[in-house]
């Protein structure tokens, strides 16, 4: 649990000593995941050595265009996010839920007591976080409330890293995400290289995380050290260049179901859901019951269910939302608008995942902005 | 449980599909307490014994005798499942639909007189009412027996409706055609499969055939504007195992 | 926007994804592909519900489906269901046999506003299998009849073989307390002795003072939404109609997010929801 009064501690650990870090992981028993290189992407994986990070590689994104690129120099984090985020652990793809026994004509319900590993988060983005923070208010919150996913977030061993760089596709800026992660991790980094240096700075956020770090080799911060790592969140700044205008965003949406851009989308969407797999909000599953004759047993999976697809919502008469339109518009409005209503934040934190790994590089700042062209109000 | 009378049929394929069920291995044992294997040619010599409570049907209509075979294999079944791609979109062989019969009867027959087939190889759906199609080639064959049991139990199946691309991103497959610029048929396909082309960085062969709502003229556009790919080589990525399917056949047109 | 640190209750509360095991102690064949199911469960239950409220029922091995609660089994934890069969799940409900078990979730939902109708008129209008839902709410008035003013029941069907509760209705129309009326739309005056043609034709025979009516409607969108344009010509407010709306229903708390309607979660925020709440969205195609 982050505690305010440690967001103030920072320290320094020098480039050399960072396999430590991994090994303080591995023996507190957490299994790491972070930022690994597959032949042609970056994704996420287990972390056993450092070598395992995309040492000296960054990325170019654009709609539609993901290209790796060797760096000048040897950043162990100086690349933007890949296709995969913490979603794919806190938020498992599949689950079962519970079994059934069918003997004598009764049914015993059993409820799955899933196992809950140690995972430790190396490299998650400011963005990334705030997704987290916001698939926390989901499922951890009221009715929706869901027991395991509670227990593997209280077990996630969160590290970010401060961005130094940011692609065409990010635009954490306009949505108040990043690039620099203010707290709600236990421990956060910023790479700090240049010809002569190469070090991190570390910030403390939790009790657990200065506890970690306590046995590392760590220097004290000096004050060139906070302005070069100032100076590396700066540059992520600078190199954004995508923009949200949000603005009056949810009556934008309300105020414009019918507008003609809708039609024009829906002339370039392919419905292949590839949106609402690489968006680290995207929440909606569904409930599959299977039944093994042998055993008289029946199972209930809960799994990652897509809007794209036409029987995500139906009534008796067959499906609500035939058209690619209706779904894309589906899928974005409740993104940017109808989020805001439900949960008292809007769904989207300017990853630009969504942008990049479009197949037909479909821009979602794009659609607002043409939204806003012969809105049916004025939303400024 | 009443045991049901299950059939396996075989018109134009090659046989992929009735592998898949004794592919089966353990399971097939657990079909054959459900189910009275009644006729399948491939496993067994037994005569055909309707009626039918499940027929199974692979492949495409391509003869007269297949015409009348299939209507007769209708009035004897009360449910009547196709299987694969020949029998839910007409196959690969199907591209002869394109061209003329007697030009492709000539360059592939030292005596194309003798050969007297149709001039289209079509789906089993253009000639029969249709219980339920289960696309892929091959079919999967988890599917198989979902939809066999799902019918014994009276239920309508449920498979997952969605694209290849769905498969793809569960198993932690970068899209090829954003960071390989590889084109791919994921995004307008039926997932099934499992996406194992694209792991191996290969684009998707749309062997499952269409997915609902396809909207291949989008991405037609994007590969030819954005990846250079040529007018052909599309042509030849949608004009495959089920090339006369809505949304393949006629890839580059608005619909 | 700061990031916040995710704070966590102490004592998870109960899973609300396990059904528990219920005992189908009678069935009725109301119509074709219609039975009504009273069902016990086997431990104990303390649900009370509220009417409008709604189970998830789950068949061994086939799956889940929403049903509408239309009233308690006659006992504290049971519960009486008219179910319709449409598609896998409820088709098994319907072929499902006395002493058979279902897994049953809930209830779920808000439920009508009974607080709302006191010293009101009230208007129940149902349409074909949107009876249910709202028959379990004649119980709470009947229990408390003083409270409220006229009440009417106006019920439309197909045709006369579609009637619902054939004997609930006849006993509830000779009690006085609320008065019933039946529209059958496909009827001749050999097939049905009362009204031939629309549910909706029904309002202008009901007793009730506009400014001060409440109506609660039940029954297919298309007919809800003609029946809140009727109602809206009689003076009736937007904040005083009430529909029970319908989407398909997956975790049945607001979590899955298959069944939402705009920004709404039919489930956690409905099924009932003021006319005024929906208008904005009911009329969008698709949405």
């Amino acid at each position: 649990m982050p505690e305010p009064m440690f967001l103030e501690k920072k320290k320094i650990l020098q480039r050399q000593d960072f396999g430590k870090l991994i090994d303080a992981l591995h023996q507190e028993g957490y299994t790491i995941i972070g930022p690994v290189l597959s032949e042609t992407a970056i994704s996420y994986g287990e972390i056993q050595s450092e070598t395992d990070l995309p040492i000296g590689w960054t990325d170019i994104q654009e709609a539609g265009k993901y290209q790796l690129k060797r760096r000048p120099d040897e950043a162990l984090f100086g690349y933007n996010v890949g296709f995969q985020s913490m979603k794919k652990y806190l938020f498992p793809p599949r689950q079962r839920l519970f079994t059934v026994d069918k003997k004598a004509g009764r049914l015993t319900f059993v409820e799955e007591n899933p196992q809950i590993q140690k995972y430790a988060f190396l490299g998650v983005r400011s963005c990334d976080l705030h997704a987290a923070l916001i698939q926390d208010k989901i499922f951890s919150e009221g009715s929706s409330r869901d027991k395991a996913y509670v227990r593997r977030r209280e077990e996630a061993f969160v590290i970010v890293v401060q961005c130094g760089q940011s692609s065409s596709c990010c635009f954490c800026l306009s949505m108040g995400t990043g690039p620099k992660a203010e707290g709600g991790f236990d421990l956060a980094l910023t790479e700090c290289i240049d010809r002569q240096q190469h070090f991190f700075l570390i910030e403390i956020g939790s009790l657990r995380g200065e506890k970690l770090i306590s046995s590392l080799p760590l220097k004290d911060v000096k004050e060139e050290d906070l302005l070069f790592a100032a100076r590396v969140i700066d540059n992520a700044k600078a190199q954004m260049t995508k923009v949200m205008d949000t603005k009056g965003i949810k009556e934008l949406f309300y105020s414009n179901w019918e507008h003609p851009r809708w039609d024009d989308v829906a002339s370039r969407c392919i419905a292949c859901s590839t949106c609402t797999l690489v968006c680290p909000t995207c929440f909606c599953w569904t409930i599959e019951d299977s039944i093994s004759l042998t055993d008289q047993k029946a199972e209930r999976w809960k799994r990652w269910d897509f809007c794209y697809s036409m029987e995500f919502s139906h009534l008796p008469s067959g499906s609500v939302r035939s058209s690619i339109k209706s779904r894309y518009r589906q899928w974005l409005s409740h993104k940017l608008a109808s989020w805001i209503d439900q949960f008292g934040m809007s769904g989207c934190v300017g990853c630009g995942r969504c942008i990049t790994w479009c197949p037909v590089g479909i821009d979602i700042t794009e659609e607002v902005a043409a939204l806003r062209v012969q809105s049916k109000e004025d939303v400024s | 449980m009443v045991m049901k009378k299950l059939a396996v049929w075989k018109f134009t394929s090659c046989d992929g599909c009735q592998l898949s069920l004794l592919d089966l291995e353990d399971e097939l044992l657990e079909i054959d307490k459900n189910f009275v294997i009644s006729y399948f040619l491939e496993a067994s010599s037994r005569s055909p014994d309707p009626p039918f409570d499940i027929s199974l049907v692979e492949g495409s209509i391509t003869t007269e005798e297949a015409k009348r075979k299939i209507i007769e294999i209708r009035n004897h079944s009360s449910i009547l499942i196709t299987i694969g791609a020949c029998a839910t979109a007409g196959g690969i062989q199907a591209l002869r639909n394109f061209a003329s019969l007697q030009t492709a009867k000539e360059r592939v027959y030292p005596q194309p007189e003798l050969i007297n087939v149709l001039p289209t190889s079509l789906p089993i759906s253009q000639y029969v009412q249709v219980d339920y199609e289960l696309q892929g080639c091959p079919i999967n064959k988890q599917q198989l027996l979902s939809v066999l049991y799902s019918f014994l139990f009276g239920f309508r199946p449920s498979l997952n409706s969605g694209s290849v691309c769905m498969e793809c991103k569960m198993r932690g497959t970068p899209c090829v055609m954003v960071s390989s610029k590889t084109l791919c048929l994921g995004p307008v396909t039926h997932a099934g499969c499992g996406a194992i082309c694209p792991s191996f960085g290969r684009g998707c062969y749309g062997c499952y055939g269409p997915k609902e709502t396809p909207n291949s003229p989008s991405l037609s556009r994007w590969a030819k504007e954005k990846l250079s790919i040529e007018s052909t080589v599309l042509k030849q990525a949608f004009h495959t195992f089920n090339c006369i399917a809505d949304g393949f056949k006629r890839f580059d047109e608005e619909d | 926007m700061k990031a916040k640190e995710c704070q966590f209750v102490a004592e998870p509360p109960d899973s609300i994804l396990l059904p528990k095991a219920f005992i189908i102690e009678k069935k009725v064949i109301e119509c074709s592909r219609v039975v009504s199911l009273w069902i016990a469960p086997l431990e104990k239950n303390e649900c009370a519900f509220k009417p409008g409220q709604f189970l998830m029922v789950y068949v061994f091995g086939v799956g889940e489906a929403a049903i509408s609660l239309a009233g308690n089994g006659g006992d504290q934890g049971k519960y009486f269901l008219t179910v319709r069969a449409v598609g896998s799940v409820t088709r098994a409900i319907e072929q499902a046999k006395e002493k058979d078990i279902l897994g049953i979730r809930g209830p779920f939902g808000n439920g009508w506003p009974i607080q709302e109708a006191s010293t009101k008129d009230i208007l129940l209008i149902a349409g074909g299998i949107g009876l249910p839902p709202l028959w379990s709410t004649i119980p709470f008035f009947l229990q408390n009849r003083s409270r409220y003013g006229r009440i009417s029941l106006l019920y439309g069907v197909r045709t006369p073989q579609d009637i619902l509760y054939k004997d609930k209705l006849e006993s509830l129309s000779k009690g006085k307390d609320i008065s019933v009326k039946i529209a059958v739309e496909l009827a001749t005056a050999r097939t049905w002795n009362g009204h031939i043609g629309n549910v909706l034709n029904l309002i202008s025979h009901a007793q009730f003072s506009p400014p001060s009516t409440i109506v609660f409607v039940c029954g297919p969108e298309p007919m809800m939404r003609f029946c809140a344009y009727t109602l809206l010509k009689y003076g009736i407010a937007k904040e005083h109609i009430y529909f029970s709306m319908e989407r398909n229903m997956r975790c049945a708390i607001g979590s899955c997010g298959h069944c939402q309607f705009g920004p709404l979660f039919l489930c956690k925020n409905g099924p009932v929801f003021s006319y005024q709440t929906i208008e904005p969205f009911l009329n969008i195609a698709e949405i």
